[in-house]
């Protein structure tokens, strides 16, 4: 069941990221939706095999972006691997922490970008006006991914409480 | 012989490398579309297709409200560029007669009539630093890799991975994109440049060439993808420096890729010919 949580989520932010964001002009500075995701199994669950799951969600990214290939899978796994990590050492929930590491991801992608961007075009050929752009996502990142990670959770413990109700009427369990 | 840390590091670091290696290999397009990418693409699209189409919906009933009001208004506007078009396309179809006798004349046959596909944008690249859309036809429909797509406005790019039922296309404002094209008025040759805005370079237009501001752009053919003639936009900037060989253009596309909805795909592809006579 929790499966199909994470199906569903990760498909209703692929839509959105694919075809509503470019249409609204406000979000032309949001960040990658699928980082929230990412963020959300990396500081929420414990259990490995959701690397797997990490790994699928920047295949689908990587198939349906003209992004060079492996650009997404690449983000995503060190993203996860390196929040992952550091949830040893500071708490989850440590109100600065989230936020630090919400701005850290999406800086991390960028990283990405211009490493793979400068292989394919041999050289630096960014912008100012990019370098804002970026600038400007990692900002909003900051801001709205630890909103969208308190939603995520809120949505994830309903959920849980629904397929509870459900799977004990079931067995008969009565609450 | 090793400490367990230093053999961690030591994998850690390979990890990271192999990692940079294949994608910098990604980068330079080295690794092929796999069966696998086709399937991806054909389970995660139709969603793409149903929530777009709801979006569009929504915002026809939007914008019916409002054309209608303004319709009479414009109505009459219209009526007086009728009969200048009209009038227009007289002359037009005199010229077309004349320009057929005139061909017949040098020996040329009559360019092969273009097959085109009509499909619907039901997607946008997840990556503002890249300019890939995706349409609702595939290979099923006949489409293949590198074909044209154009809009009635002008050329939006070309197909560069196809699935069963949905491709994906390459706009030409993407910087991995490159058009031959060439200065309607003028003849001036040069490359359109992709540059993930909403305008593009006019690259390698010699100095001595006459660009000016307005000048509308075409594709000159000479890439073999985008049929001659095709609107790509109107030159908004000219920049001449001393020490350089080429003028520095930008041009704004003739298509609005941000409400593009339809575009047509250029299945058949056929020039002119010129008979050989002996």
């Amino acid at each position: 069941m929790n499966a199909l949580f994470y199906l569903f989520l990760s498909l209703f932010l692929v839509i959105v990221q694919t075809t509503l964001v470019p249409e609204i002009a406000f979000l032309n500075c949001c960040f990658d939706l699928l980082i929230v995701n990412v963020l959300y199994v990396s500081l929420f669950t414990s259990h490995g095999i959701f690397i797997l799951y990490v790994v699928a969600l920047g295949w689908t990214m990587d198939c349906l972006s003209g992004v060079p290939s492996g650009f997404y899978i690449s983000s995503y796994v060190w993203i996860y691997l390196f929040v992952f990590m550091l949830r040893h050492v500071i708490h989850a929930g440590n109100f600065i922490f989230i936020p630090v590491i919400s701005a850290g991801a999406v800086a991390m992608e960028h990283g990405f970008l211009i490493f793979t961007l400068l292989v394919k075009q041999d050289g630096w050929f960014f912008s100012t006006a990019d370098i804002v752009f970026m600038g400007k996502q990692i900002v909003v990142g900051f801001f709205m991914i630890p909103l969208l990670l308190v939603v995520v959770n809120k949505c994830k413990k309903g959920w849980d409480k629904k397929i509870q109700r459900v799977t004990g009427r079931k067995m008969g369990i009565r609450g | 012989m090793f400490s367990k840390r230093f053999v961690f590091l030591i994998l850690a670091v390979f990890v990271v490398l192999a990692n940079l290696v294949y994608l910098a290999v990604g980068s330079k397009g080295g690794v092929p579309v796999s069966r696998l990418e086709r399937l991806t693409i054909a389970l995660v699209a139709p969603f793409q297709m149903a929530v777009t189409r709801t979006t569009d919906a929504v915002q026809d009933v939007w914008a019916v409200y409002f054309a209608s009001v303004s319709a009479a208004r414009e109505n009459k506007m219209l009526k007086k560029a009728l009969a200048l078009a009209t009038a227009d396309q007289n002359r037009c179809r005199e010229l077309a007669l004349e320009n057929q006798r005139l061909r017949k004349f040098i020996y040329f046959k009559q360019a092969e009539a273009q097959i085109m596909v009509a499909a619907k944008v039901i997607a946008r690249d997840p990556s503002p630093w890249f300019s890939t859309m995706m349409i609702d036809k595939g290979n099923q429909d006949g489409l293949c890799k590198g074909l044209p797509v154009v809009a009635a406005q002008g050329i939006v790019g070309q197909v560069v991975a196809v699935a069963g039922r949905y491709s994906r296309v390459l706009l030409i404002t993407d910087r991995n994109s490159s058009v031959d094209a060439l200065v309607q008025s003028t003849r001036a040759r040069g490359i359109v440049q992709g540059d993930n805005t909403e305008t593009c370079f006019f690259d390698y237009a010699l100095r001595k060439e006459t660009v000016t501001v307005g000048d509308d752009i075409v594709a000159s053919g000479l890439d073999q993808i985008f049929p001659k003639g095709v609107s790509i936009g109107k030159v908004v900037d000219v920049k001449k420096e001393n020490s350089d060989l080429f003028q520095h253009v930008r041009v704004k596309t003739s298509v609005d890729f941000n409400t593009l909805e339809e575009v047509l795909v250029f299945v058949k592809q056929t020039g002119p010919t010129e008979d050989v006579r002996p």
